[in-house]
C-alpha cells in the first residue's frame, strides 16, 4: 500500500492555517508547514484512515498552549539580537587595528577644523562642507541598499527587520542634522573672543566621528548583510 | 498517573538546559537534519524518555542560527520546502566545548550524590 501523502490543496491549507495562528511571515511559515505536513504523514502511517483536520490538530496541540506565537515571537528577538550583534562587531572594528588608524584621523581631521574655525561661522560651514556632503551620500547609499525586490505576495521577517532597521536609519539621521543646527547656534551665540574648550572639542569631534561609523554601519553595512543573507536563503523570491 | 506526570517533568527539566548542546551534538553526528526530524531523532536515541516540544525545538534552533552555530539550507521535497540545519565550524567548537563543561558536571554531580563510590 502507497504511503498517505498531502495534496498541493492540504498544503496550501496549512500556510493558511499558520495565518489563523499569526504567522505571516514566509519564512517562518515555510517551516512550520514542512514540520506539520511530515508530522501529518507520520501520523497517517500509524492511522491512514484519520482525517486530515483530526491529524492537523493533533499534530499542532505538539506545539502547546501558547501555538505558533512563541516560536515567532522568540524569531524576531533572534533577529534582532544577530543583527545588532552585526552592527557592534562592525563598529568594534574601528577601534581595532588597523581601522582605528582611520578612527583617530577622522577625529583629528575634525578637531583641526573645529579649531581653525575659531568660533566663526562662516569658516566652520566651510571646513564643514565635506562633512556635509558625506552625509548626503550616506542618505543616497541607504535608499538603495534597503531595498529587496521581491516577488509580489509574500512577506518576510527577514525584509521586515530590514524596514525596521530602516526606520531605525532615519531617526538615527538626524541626530548628527540636530548636532550641527545646534553648534551653529552656539557659534552664533557665542563671542568670538571667548577661549573655546580643546576638551569639549575634542570630544565633539570624537562624538561626530563614532556618529558617522555608526551611520555607515546602518547605512551600508547592516542592509548589506541582511540582503545577502536574504538572497542566500531564498533566492527564489527575488526579482532579478 | 500524577507521580509519572511529576517525574517526566522533572526530566524534562534536567534536559532543558541541554537542549542546545543535544541539537548540536546530533548535527554534527548525523550531518543536516530538518526539525521534524529532529524531534524524531531524539525521541528515538532516549527511548522515548525525552520529547522535545515543539515550542522550545524551534526556538533554539533559530537561535543557534542567529548565533552562527547552525547554518541553513532551504530545498524543494514533493510538493513543499523544507529548511535544513548543519553545524557550522563554530558550531563545532562550541560543542566540544559544551561537552566538555557537561561531562565534568555529570562527574561532580556523580561524587556529590554518591560519595561512597568516590572513596571505593
Amino acid at each position: 500500500m502507497t504511503e498517505r501523502k498531502l495534496t498541493p490543496e492540504q498544503i496550501e491549507n496549512l500556510f493558511s492555517f499558520c495565518e489563523e495562528q499569526e504567522v505571516y511571515h514566509y519564512d517562518l511559515q515555510m517551516e512550520l508547514v514542512d514540520h506539520l505536513a511530515a508530522a501529518i504523514e507520520q501520523k497517517w502511517q500509524e492511522e491512514p484512515k484519520l482525517n486530515y483536520n483530526k491529524a492537523l490538530w493533533a499534530v499542532f496541540d505538539q506545539f502547546g498552549v501558547s501555538g505558533f506565537r512563541k516560536i515567532r515571537r522568540a524569531k524576531e528577538k533572534e533577529l534582532r539580537k544577530k543583527y545588532s550583534r552585526v552592527l557592534w562587531q562592525y563598529i568594534g572594528e574601528f577601534f581595532k587595528l588597523p581601522k582605528i588608524i582611520l578612527t583617530i584621523a577622522i577625529t583629528l581631521i575634525l578637531f583641526g577644523i573645529f579649531r581653525k574655525s575659531e568660533n566663526n561661522l562662516d569658516k566652520f560651514l566651510l571646513l564643514l562642507f565635506p562633512y556635509l556632503i558625506f552625509l548626503a551620500v550616506i542618505q543616497f547609499m541607504n535608499k538603495k541598499k534597503y531595498q529587496i525586490s521581491l516577488v509580489p505576495g509574500k512577506s518576510f521577517l527577514l525584509n521586515d527587520h530590514l524596514k525596521w532597521i530602516k526606520s531605525r536609519f532615519d531617526v538615527s539621521f538626524q541626530v548628527p542634522t540636530f548636532a550641527l543646527i545646534f553648534y551653529i547656534e552656539y557659534l552664533q551665540r557665542t563671542n568670538a573672543y571667548q577661549a573655546h574648550n580643546a576638551y569639549v572639542e575634542l570630544l565633539i569631534a570624537f562624538l561626530v566621528t563614532f556618529f558617522s561609523i555608526f551611520l555607515v554601519a546602518m547605512s551600508i553595512y547592516v542592509p548589506k548583510r541582511i540582503k545577502e543573507d536574504f538572497i542566500r536563503e531564498f533566492p527564489q523570491f527575488v526579482k532579478s | 498517573m500524577f507521580t509519572k506526570k511529576l517525574r517526566e517533568m522533572g526530566t524534562n527539566q534536567l534536559y532543558k538546559g541541554s537542549l542546545a548542546t543535544i541539537i548540536l551534538k546530533l548535527l554534527g553526528e548525523k550531518g543536516r537534519m530538518y526539525g521534524y526530524q529532529i524531534t524524531q531523532e531524539v525521541k528515538a536515541i532516549s527511548s522515548g524518555e525525552f520529547v522535545i516540544t515543539e515550542g522550545a525545538l524551534y526556538p533554539m534552533l533559530h537561535k543557534l542560527e542567529a548565533q552562527g552555530l547552525l547554518t541553513v539550507e532551504i530545498e524543494m521535497t514533493g510538493n513543499r520546502m523544507r529548511k535544513y540545519y548543519s553545524i557550522t565550524k563554530n558550531g563545532k567548537k562550541e560543542v566540544v566545548d559544551r561537552m566538555t563543561e557537561m561531562e565534568s558536571f555529570i562527574r561532580n554531580m556523580q561524587s556529590l550524590l554518591n560519595p561512597k563510590i568516590e572513596m571505593a
